[in-house]
């Protein structure tokens, strides 16, 4: 061991922070290096000296009492037990909003195919033009469904209107044919009662030809008088 | 109850138990920064405000076996503050003025160097405070930081390392060579072996 690194060895040997086989080493230079020697000795002398100003008292009497610990810090507190740092916290909450936005980014990014050319649109702009586009097929359709309904309506009304007319020829007809069927009927009525009152009639006369004769056979009394009777007739 | 379990009453919200550490430590900061500075009254107030700043960010104190090394840092950046505010000169002239126990004031170099006496019986222990003080501030400020750590806060050189934030060898190089220093600023004031009694 030569004088140089001695002196690295000085400051751990004057206090006892050398290795025991470092220790031995340089206190065998020292027995046998007499610059080392009173290097040495000058240091532990020096040393020695120094521990002549001994500690004092140093009279105060500090006194902490208890504060109301805002949220945050003791939140960091608490993180801090756990190993978590503010500046990692923040650092962690910045790192994952980025994340966020990248991956929010990437899923809204759209590549369109169309007339032979790729259009690749990124963000909130390919939502925006999608909304947008949605927004036109939407009012598309509520026009096209109102068109729909007033065609249908018109229809509704064409087709009742039809339904109608036919419905009114149809009842004049029946009714044409009814008024025809009920002159028949009353033709063929009419001439039954005036067969059935002839008939009648006739039976009439013959019953009050029977009735005469019968008044006249009932009337006859040999030696008597008789009295003679009519039936009225109509 | 070790430090750490301190520590983790006082996040837990139990402010008594920060008073324990503050009491098991208060001395050992005071008499640490009075020894960077030099002036009671200022150690006094860098040792309160030392203690503010704790209480204020132990929360945020990472590995709470580090306490020492972390509580050290602070109260020696609050000092590097205070020496900055005050532009105070790291380093003092044998030619500044002292107060002997008897009232008498006359340079450091008179005082020590008075031969007319037996400077090692009559010294009381102010006054020896009150040269080691003085020898002490003679030496670069980056030396007398790590000798003062070492030799009366008893923190092992790795710790001064991580307080320091240097290199473990520039620490035990800087502590080499401010005992060196010292040394011979004492012997400037001609005080060596009269004043000292080596306990060798």
């Amino acid at each position: 061991m030569n004088c140089d690194k001695m002196e690295l060895l000085f400051a751990d040997l004057l206090y006892n922070e050398l290795k025991e086989e470092e220790k031995e080493f340089a206190l065998e230079h020292i027995s046998t290096c007499k610059s080392c020697e009173v290097k040495y000795k000058n240091l532990r002398e020096t040393s020695a000296a120094l521990g002549r100003w001994k500690e004092e008292d140093a009279e105060m009497n500090l006194i902490f009492i208890e504060e109301k610990v805002p949220f945050f810090e003791r939140l960091f507190g608490k993180l801090d037990l756990i190993g978590i740092s503010p500046r990692q916290l923040v650092f962690g909450m910045i790192t994952t909003l980025l994340l966020v936005v990248l991956f929010t980014g990437i899923l809204r990014t759209e590549a369109i195919y169309r007339n032979g050319s790729w259009y690749i649109s990124f963000g909130s702009s390919a939502k925006m033009e999608n909304q947008m586009e949605e927004s036109t097929l939407i009012a598309d359709i509520k026009r096209l469904q109102q068109e729909n309904l007033v065609f249908t309506n018109r229809l509704l009304l064409a087709s009742e209107e039809r339904i109608r007319n036919e419905n009114i020829a149809v009842v004049n007809d029946l009714a044409n044919q009814f008024a025809l069927l009920r002159r028949q009927d009353l033709t063929l009525i009419g001439r039954s009662i005036n067969e059935m009152s002839q008939r009648s009639e006739g039976r009439y006369v013959r019953t009050n030809q029977l009735l005469d004769g019968l008044y006249r056979l009932s009337a006859y009394q040999p030696g008597g008088s008789s009295g003679t009777r009519s039936i009225e007739g109509k | 109850m070790e430090d750490n379990q301190l520590i983790l009453k006082f996040i837990d919200g139990d402010v008594q138990a920060f008073n324990v550490l503050v009491n098991r430590w208060q001395n050992r900061i005071y008499n640490f920064v009075f020894k960077v500075l030099g002036k009671r009254e200022d150690a006094k107030d860098v040792t309160q405000k030392t203690f503010i700043k704790v209480y204020k960010n132990l929360r945020k104190l990472k590995d709470k076996q580090k306490f020492s090394a972390w509580i050290h840092q602070i109260a020696m950046n609050l000092c590097r503050d205070e020496i900055r505010k005050n532009k105070r000169s790291p380093t003092i002239s044998i030619h500044e003025k002292i107060r002997t126990s008897t009232g008498e004031e006359m340079e450091l170099k008179d005082f020590l160097s008075d031969g007319s006496t037996d400077i090692a019986d009559e010294l009381f222990q102010g006054e020896v405070v009150e040269i080691i003080r003085k020898g002490l501030k003679m030496i670069p400020e980056e030396q007398r930081i790590v000798i003062i750590m070492k030799e009366y806060q008893g923190l092992k050189f790795r710790e001064i390392s991580d307080i320091l934030q240097e290199p473990l060898n520039t620490i035990k190089s800087r502590m080499y060579y401010g005992l060196n220093a010292l040394r011979k600023a004492l012997a400037e004031l001609e005080i060596d072996k009269e004043v000292f009694q080596y306990e060798l």
